[in-house]
C-alpha cells in the first residue's frame, strides 16, 4: 500500500496535563516550526486531569526528531512516545454520507459496506451514511471505491487514535 | 483604589502572596511600569523597604532591564506591567529573552476574570500572544493558585535552559483574600518538566568525546552563551589549558574566556575574526558547547564546519538544539558545568598517562602564528586619514576598560565592532542582544546591568539609530541615579542596513539616512548632547580622533550618566564580513575586498598541515622555519 513518493507519516502519542490552552500550545508549535500536521486527536485519558493526544505528522526523520524534542520541552506535556504500525494498534473512524446514483442504486453501496464491514447508521431515499472503522488507508480506499458507485457528499474523519500493542503502555508512573 | 487588607492578618491577598514568593526567593529588584490592572500590586510594594522598584519609561525597557540584570548577575530578572498595551509592549523583551535564554519572570495585570473575553478596556489575550516567545506562560484564575504558579514560574525560568516565563494576573485575583494559612506550596510538582541536567549516559558520552578529541588532528572548541548561563567559565578555561586547543566563541559567548588567553581566537560567524572562521573551516573536530548554531554563525550549512567534512561534538542542556541545524556525531545532553567538570576530571587521568602520544603541536604553533599575524588593522592603530573610524573608538575603549567593567551594546554596526574588537576579560561582562537582535535593547539592559553590578562601570556602545529607540530611559537613569557611560557612534545612518545596501543593493540607501541635506549643509537630529541636557545630564561631542580618549575619560570620571557622542565616518563598514548564507570563499576582508578567506590567509604564514607526519610547513624560502618531523 505504501507509495514511495508519499511523504513519510508518523504518529506521536502525548500524555498532557489538561490545562486550558494546551492544544493551542501544541498546535502552535507545529505552525511555528512549519511542520505539517495531518491529524490531531485528543480527549480525556484514563487519568483525571490528563488528556491523551495522538498526532499524525508528515515529515522525514529530522522532522520526527525535532517534534519529539520540542514536544518534550512543553511543560504540560508529560509523556511523548512514537507509535509505528508494527508496535501499535491504530484505528480511525469516518462517517461517510453518499448520494445514491440511479444506475447503481443502494445495492452497489451495500455490497461495498459488506466488504469493508461498515455500519449503516442513517438512510434516506436518496442518501446513506456509513460508519467506517479501520486504518486510514482502509478509509481512503473505501471513499475512493464508493465514489465510483455513488456521490460522496460529506466525510467526517476522527483522525487516527492508537495504543501500543501488547503489554506496553504510555501512562504516568 | 486601596488594597483590601484581609481581616485575618495571617492570610494574604493575591498580591501579598506574590510579594511573599518574590521575597522568599530573594528577587526583590523589580523593573516595571504601572497601570490600571496592576495597581493593586504596586500598592502592595509601595514603601516596602525590602523591595526596590525601578520605574522605567516604557514597558519594553522594563523587560530589557530585567534581562540586563539577569545577564550581569546570573540571577532571575523580574518585570511587571499593566494589562493590554502594557503587556503587549513587553512582548519584544520577552522574545529577546527567549532567544537568548535569559531567566525572566514577567507578569502583567489583566482585566478582572469576569471580564476576560469581553474585549474589555485594556484587555488583550497575552497567553496567546506570548506563547511563541516564552518558555512557559500562565493565566491565574483562582487566588489559590497564585503561590503555586509564581513558585513554579521562578523554577521554570531559572532551571534547565533558562527562559522567560509570563504570568497573566487578573486584577480581581490580585485583590482577593486567599484565606489560606499556607498560600505557597512547599514543593513544586511538575510532572512534565524535568530539566535535563546530567545523567550517567552523559558521562559515558564524555568518554567517547575524549576519545574523539585525542584522535583529532585539528580540534576547535566553539564556546556559546550556554557556558555563561551555566557559570562554567573556569571549567572551560581548565579544559582549554589541559587540551591546549583553540577556542572560538559565538556572540553570546564573548567574555566566557578572556580575549587575552593564548588559545582564544575570537568571535566566529558573519562578522567574526578571519582567523576564527578559518580555524573552523580547517578543523576536523568541532566541540560545540552551549550554542545553537545560528545561521549567523554557520553561514552555508553544507560547508560547516571544516568545509562540511568535520565531525561535531555538541554539548547542550536542551536536547532539541542538538541536531537542529548541524548534524551531530556525538550528542551530549548535559548542563555545561557538569559536562565540563566531568570532562576535566576524565582528562586529568588520561593526560597523566605517559604513553600518550604528543600530537597537535603544529596546531599550537599555527595558532600562535595566526594570532600574531592577524593583528589590529592599521586603520585602528594609526587612525584614519580623516574623520573617526569606529575601530579607533574600540581601540581607545580597550585602553580605558578595566577588567570588571561591563560592556553593553545596542544592535547593528556598534555591536559588531564591539564584539569583534573589544577585549573582554571576564564572564558576564559583555551583554548584547544575540538571537533576536533588538535595537533599543542596550540602554535599558545597561540600566539592569548597573543594578546588578553597582561597583562596576557600565559602558553602553550604541549607534545613533538604536539609542533613539529607547532614549527616553535617560529620565530613568536621572531619576534613580544610575550611572551608565553612553558611547554613541554617530554615523548619521542606520549603519548596518546601509552597509548591506552598499554591498548588496548597489548603494541605494533606502530609508537608512537619519539626517538630511539642506542647501549643501547636512542636518542631523537630535543633538545628543542637548538631548542629555534636557534630562539634566552632561555629555561631550567628539569630532577629532585625538579627543576620543579625553571624552571617554571624562565619562568615566562623571558621577552620573554621561553621553559621549562620537561623529564617526558615515560610510565606514564593519569588516571583515561573510555575506549571509555564504561560505568562506566570498569573504569581505578588512580592506573591503571580496575574496576567498584562503586568499586572505595567503598573506600569513601558509600552513600545509600534513596530518600523517605532523609537518609544519611555512610557505617561505627559509627551510629553518620548517617544523620538525616527529
Amino acid at each position: 500500500m505504501s507509495d514511495p513518493d508519499k511523504t513519510p507519516v508518523f504518529l506521536v502519542a502525548l500524555l498532557v496535563e489538561d490545562h486550558p490552552g494546551v492544544t493551542m500550545k501544541i498546535a502552535g508549535m507545529f505552525a511555528r516550526r512549519g511542520i505539517n500536521l495531518s491529524s490531531f486527536t485528543g480527549a480525556a485519558s484514563e487519568k483525571k486531569g490528563f488528556s491523551r493526544i495522538i498526532l499524525k505528522v508528515e515529515g522525514d526523520h529530522q522532522v520526527f526528531e525535532q517534534i519529539y524534542k520540542q514536544m518534550n520541552k512543553l511543560i504540560e506535556v508529560v509523556k511523548v512516545k512514537t507509535l509505528y504500525p508494527d508496535n501499535s494498534t491504530l484505528r480511525e473512524l469516518a462517517l461517510v454520507k453518499v448520494t445514491l446514483k440511479k444506475e447503481y442504486g443502494r445495492a452497489a453501496v451495500m455490497s461495498l459496506n459488506e466488504i469493508f464491514r461498515n455500519k449503516v447508521i442513517d438512510v434516506t431515499r436518496k442518501t446513506m451514511t456509513m460508519e467506517v472503522v479501520g486504518s486510514s488507508d482502509k478509509i481512503d480506499s473505501f471513499i475512493e471505491l464508493v465514489g465510483e458507485r455513488a456521490v460522496v457528499r460529506e466525510v467526517a474523519r476522527s483522525g487516527t487514535v492508537a495504543l501500543y500493542r501488547g503489554e506496553d503502555s504510555i501512562f504516568l508512573d | 483604589m486601596a488594597t483590601k487588607k484581609p481581616k485575618d492578618e495571617k492570610t494574604l491577598t493575591g498580591t501579598g502572596i506574590v510579594k511573599k514568593v518574590l521575597k522568599d526567593s530573594g528577587n526583590t529588584l523589580l523593573f516595571g511600569y504601572p497601570g490600571g490592572a496592576i495597581m493593586p500590586f504596586f500598592d502592595e510594594i509601595h514603601n516596602d523597604p525590602d523591595i526596590t522598584h525601578i520605574l522605567m519609561r516604557h514597558e519594553q525597557s522594563a523587560g530589557h532591564a530585567a534581562e540586563g540584570f539577569a545577564a550581569a548577575s546570573g540571577k532571575l530578572g523580574v518585570c511587571m506591567t499593566t494589562s493590554g498595551p502594557g503587556a503587549t509592549n513587553l512582548i519584544t523583551a520577552l522574545a529577546n529573552a527567549y532567544y537568548d535564554s535569559s531567566p525572566i519572570l514577567a507578569f502583567s495585570g489583566q482585566v478582572a476574570t469576569h471580564l476576560i473575553g469581553n474585549d474589555a478596556f485594556q484587555e488583550a489575550d497575552l497567553i496567546g500572544a506570548t506563547m511563541a516567545v516564552t518558555k512557559h506562560n500562565y493565566l491565574i484564575k483562582d487566588v489559590k493558585d497564585v503561590g503555586r504558579v509564581f513558585k513554579e514560574a521562578i523554577h521554570i525560568a531559572t532551571t534547565g535552559r533558562p527562559g522567560p516565563v509570563f504570568i497573566d494576573f487578573p486584577k480581581d485575583i490580585q485583590l482577593t483574600d486567599s484565606k489560606q494559612k499556607h498560600p505557597v506550596p512547599d514543593r513544586i510538582n511538575l510532572a512534565g518538566y524535568n530539566p535535563n541536567i546530567y545523567s550517567k549516559a552523559a558521562s559515558r558520552q564524555i568518554k567517547y568525546a575524549l576519545d574523539m578529541i585525542m584522535k583529532a588532528k585539528y580540534p576547535v572548541i566553539l564556546a556559546g552563551g550556554g557556558i555563561s548561563i551555566a557559570n562554567a567559565h573556569s571549567e572551560l578555561e581548565e579544559l582549554v589549558n589541559q587540551l591546549k586547543i583553540p577556542v572560538v566563541y559565538t556572540l553570546k559567548g564573548k567574555g566566557i574566556i578572556s580575549d587575552d588567553h593564548p588559545y582564544t581566537l575570537g568571535l566566529i560567524g558573519m562578522h567574526g575574526r578571519m582567523r576564527s572562521n578559518f580555524a573552523v573551516a580547517e578543523t576536523d573536530l568541532l566541540i560545540a558547547i552551549g550554542c545553537r548554531f545560528s545561521d549567523r554563525i554557520t553561514g552555508d550549512l553544507n560547508q560547516f564546519p571544516g568545509q562540511g567534512g568535520a565531525k561535531v561534538i555538541h554539548i547542550d542542556v536542551d536536547a532539541a538544539e542538538i541536531g537542529k541545524n548541524v548534524p551531530v556525531d556525538l550528542p551530549i545532553v548535559a548542563d555545561a558545568k557538569m559536562a565540563l567538570t566531568e570532562m576535566n576530571s576524565q582528562l586529568r587521568t588520561r593526560l597523566a598517562d605517559p604513553k600518550l602520544p604528543k600530537s597537535q603541536s603544529w596546531w599550537h604553533r599555527w595558532i600562535k602564528d595566526i594570532k600574531q599575524s592577524e593583528g589590529i588593522p592599521n586603520i585602528v592603530k594609526k587612525g584614519p586619514r580623516k574623520g573617526i573610524y569606529p575601530e579607533k573608538v574600540m581601540y581607545e575603549l580597550n585602553r580605558i576598560l578595566k577588567p570588571d567593567d561591563v560592556v553593553v551594546t545596542e544592535v547593528g554596526q556598534n555591536q559588531m565592532y564591539a564584539a569583534h574588537f573589544l577585549n573582554i576579560a571576564k564572564p558576564r561582562c559583555f551583554i548584547t542582544s544575540g538571537g533576536l537582535g533588538t535595537m533599543g535593547f542596550g540602554f535599558p539592559a545597561a540600566i539592569g546591568a548597573k543594578m546588578a553590578r553597582q561597583k562596576s562601570e557600565i559602558w553602553l556602545i550604541a549607534g545613533d539609530g538604536s539609542i533613539q529607540m529607547n532614549s527616553h530611559e535617560l529620565a530613568t537613569v536621572k531619576q534613580h541615579r544610575i550611572k551608565v557611560n553612553i558611547v554613541i557612534l554617530n554615523n548619521k545612518y542606520l549603519g548596518m542596513v546601509r552597509q548591506w545596501q552598499e554591498l548588496f543593493h548597489d548603494k541605494r540607501y533606502a530609508g537608512t539616512d537619519l539626517g538630511m541635506e539642506n542647501n549643501g549643509k547636512s542636518e542631523y537630529w537630535p543633538d545628543f548632547i542637548k538631548l542629555a541636557g534636557a534630562y539634566g545630564l552632561n555629555g561631550r561631542k567628539v569630532n577629532d580622533p585625538k579627543k576620543v580618549m579625553d571624552a571617554l575619560k571624562e565619562s568615566r570620571e562623571s558621577k552620573e550618566t554621561f553621553v559621549v557622542e562620537i561623529n564617526t565616518e558615515p560610510e565606514a563598514n564593519v569588516l571583515p564580513m561573510l555575506p549571509p548564507g555564504g561560505a568562506l570563499n566570498s569573504y569581505y576582508s578588512v580592506e573591503g575586498k571580496q575574496e576567498s578567506i584562503y586568499n586572505c590567509f595567503r598573506r600569513l604564514p601558509r600552513v600545509e598541515a600534513e596530518a600523517e607526519n605532523y609537518v609544519f610547513k611555512v610557505d617561505v624560502k627559509d627551510p629553518k622555519k620548517l617544523g620538525k618531523k616527529r
